[in-house]
């Protein structure tokens, strides 16, 4: 199936941007794993009716489902694959990353590295573990800031070499 | 000691917003809710089996936890198993009826009329049986000409469309074979077995379920696919195969899909222009049956019936009629199965469309005994949209 924008993750980020190209005229489709994390930092955030809004819209939501990997040509996204729709490639021209930071899982990580699930962009994160946390639990945790590097437009780079029809948005970005 | 990281209950982190979506949870207090039904108590069960609640048998197993679920927590997988593990078998004999759907199709069909009396003194609309099963129909009138076609592929047709509603088979077959695909059946299809699983009865559940894999590898042999009409019966094969049934399904799991995926794929990677009847006019509202929304299929039949020209489209809120298969049969579900359909055949009476579009055999029965309105599976309503 073809859009012209596919959107991975279905939280608030997403489905922003989302409202933003359906109200240009634009065909989108997200793509979320489960209900949206946004919902535990913010009482007045209604997810559903933030969704339905992104539907009535004509905005077509998967919820449930997972994107799995992605198949790059020459520094183009073409498709995207997914837990529920298999080998059907999910086509777009413009591909939008809001998968979010660790609780939504746009993060993944073990004891001794960090990664981004879907495509294994590249990072901010340096040093071993030891230097991720500081001992004062509530203080700034310098792990909370990991997230993908982006260029200037917002395009997320794998081994230093940009995808030029992906953009990295939300908390997903490093900063 | 195992390793822990092989329990995908360690991936909850308690967000409960696999409560909020529970239809059952908000229908009654007797069920405790699938995070403490689910990946709770299974902590609890593995350390000793008497902490198994008896009140996990209200679970109807919609999967709507796992599908709200963020962390992939397979929620009312946990609680299914723990059931069977677990649960103390009551009413068998009913039990065993309402879950040998093949068995009481066969009978069912073979003294129809007086079925249909007794299953219409029970229940307004719901399940009736055929006069002919599918089968004999489509070996007596199909068969022959399908192998003419280039393109083939299998068909698993269920019991509903061999014993209850053949017409829907027929439906399919009569699209297909517009596409210049013909159809073939499995040489031995049995029930999925879904009925049974959920009613205990797992031994002859996996004896089905193994003698249905051989046969789609069959039929799957040097490529093609098994096309379903059922949701839930596609739900089965491909997921609670080798969830519940711990059964190796990996190597038909791809092959088996629902017909409205294929067809919506045919259609648009080859550029076919279907021909539609010039002057038809449907008021269709489309309802997400709780399987098609955890396969995140209705994407594929809500866009086939957006290409019918002249049907005017309404997709409902997504939420469970209540039926659950066997589930809403049952005397003791029967308020509670009740209870959490009224939300969506109150909005079904308001909207009053002229036909409700749902890819599942039970939700068309709950559907119809609730709201009198007629129900049909998109593959039915395209069908019937096609000009042929």
């Amino acid at each position: 199936m073809k859009f012209d924008n596919i959107i991975i993750g279905g939280g608030h980020s997403g489905l922003q941007k989302g409202m933003e190209l359906l109200s240009k005229g634009e065909t989108v489709l997200a793509v979320a794993k489960g209900e949206s994390s946004r919902r535990f930092r913010d009482d007045s955030y209604d997810h559903l009716q933030e969704r339905k809004r992104f539907t009535d819209a004509g905005g077509v939501f998967f919820m449930g489902d997972t994107v799995l990997r992605g198949k790059i040509e020459d520094g183009i996204l073409k498709a995207v694959f997914t837990a529920n729709h298999g080998t059907t490639p999910m086509e777009a021209k413009r591909f939008w990353l809001a998968t979010g930071s660790f609780f939504s899982k746009g993060l993944e990580s073990s004891a001794d590295k960090v990664w981004e699930p879907v495509f294994g962009l590249d990072l901010n994160c340096e040093g071993d573990h030891t230097s991720w946390v500081v001992p004062d639990f509530y203080a700034d945790q310098p792990f909370m800031h990991f997230g993908v590097v982006t260029d200037c437009e917002g395009h997320p780079r794998i081994n230093g070499e940009i995808v030029s029809n992906l953009y990295a948005i939300g908390s997903i970005t490093g900063r | 000691m195992s390793d822990i990281r092989d329990n995908n209950f360690e991936q909850c982190m308690k967000c409960t917003i696999c409560n909020e979506y529970c239809p059952v949870a908000k229908a009654t207090g007797l069920f405790p809710g699938p995070k403490q039904a689910g990946p709770d108590g299974e902590r609890y069960r593995m350390l000793d089996p008497e902490y198994y609640n008896d009140a996990l048998k209200y679970c109807l197993n919609c999967k709507r936890c796992e599908v709200a679920c963020p962390s992939d927590v397979r929620i009312a997988d946990y609680i299914l198993r723990a059931r069977l593990r677990y649960g103390r078998r009551s009413h068998v004999i009913r039990n065993t009826v309402l879950s040998r759907t093949d068995l009481m199709g066969t009978l069912g069909t073979a003294f129809s009329p007086v079925a249909n009396l007794a299953a219409g003194m029970m229940f307004k609309g719901g399940p009736r049986y055929a006069r002919r099963t599918f089968e004999t129909l489509y070996r007596k009138e199909i068969a022959r000409s399908q192998e003419a076609f280039p393109l083939k592929v299998s068909y698993f047709h269920g019991c509903y469309v061999n014993y209850n509603y053949p017409e829907l088979g027929m439906d399919l077959i009569k699209i297909l074979n517009a596409l210049g695909i013909g159809v073939r059946l499995l040489e031995h299809e049995q029930c999925c077995g879904i009925a049974l699983i959920s009613n205990g009865f797992v031994k002859r559940a996996d004896k089905q379920a193994n003698n249905n894999i051989e046969q789609i590898e069959k039929a799957v042999r040097g490529g093609g696919k098994v096309l379903t009409t059922g949701s839930t019966c596609t739900f089965t094969i491909r997921d609670e195969y080798r969830e519940i049934l711990s059964i190796d399904n990996s190597s038909v799991r791809d092959s088996v899909e629902m017909a409205v995926k294929f067809i919506y794929e045919f259609i648009t990677d080859n550029g076919v222009k279907l021909s539609f009847k010039p002057d038809y006019k449907m008021k269709v509202a489309y309802h997400t049956a709780c399987h098609m929304a955890k396969l995140g299929w209705s994407f594929y039949s809500i866009e086939l019936l957006k290409m019918i020209p002249g049907v005017e489209l309404t997709v409902l809120e997504q939420q469970c009629c209540g039926v659950a298969g066997t589930y809403g049969f049952k005397k003791e579900n029967r308020h509670i199965s009740d209870s959490i359909g009224e939300p969506l055949f109150h909005r079904l009476k308001q909207l009053a469309p002229d036909v409700v579009a749902t890819d599942c055999e039970t939700c068309k029965w709950q559907i119809e005994m609730h709201t009198g309105l007629a129900v049909a599976n998109p593959v039915s309503i395209l069908a019937g949209a096609l000009k042929i």
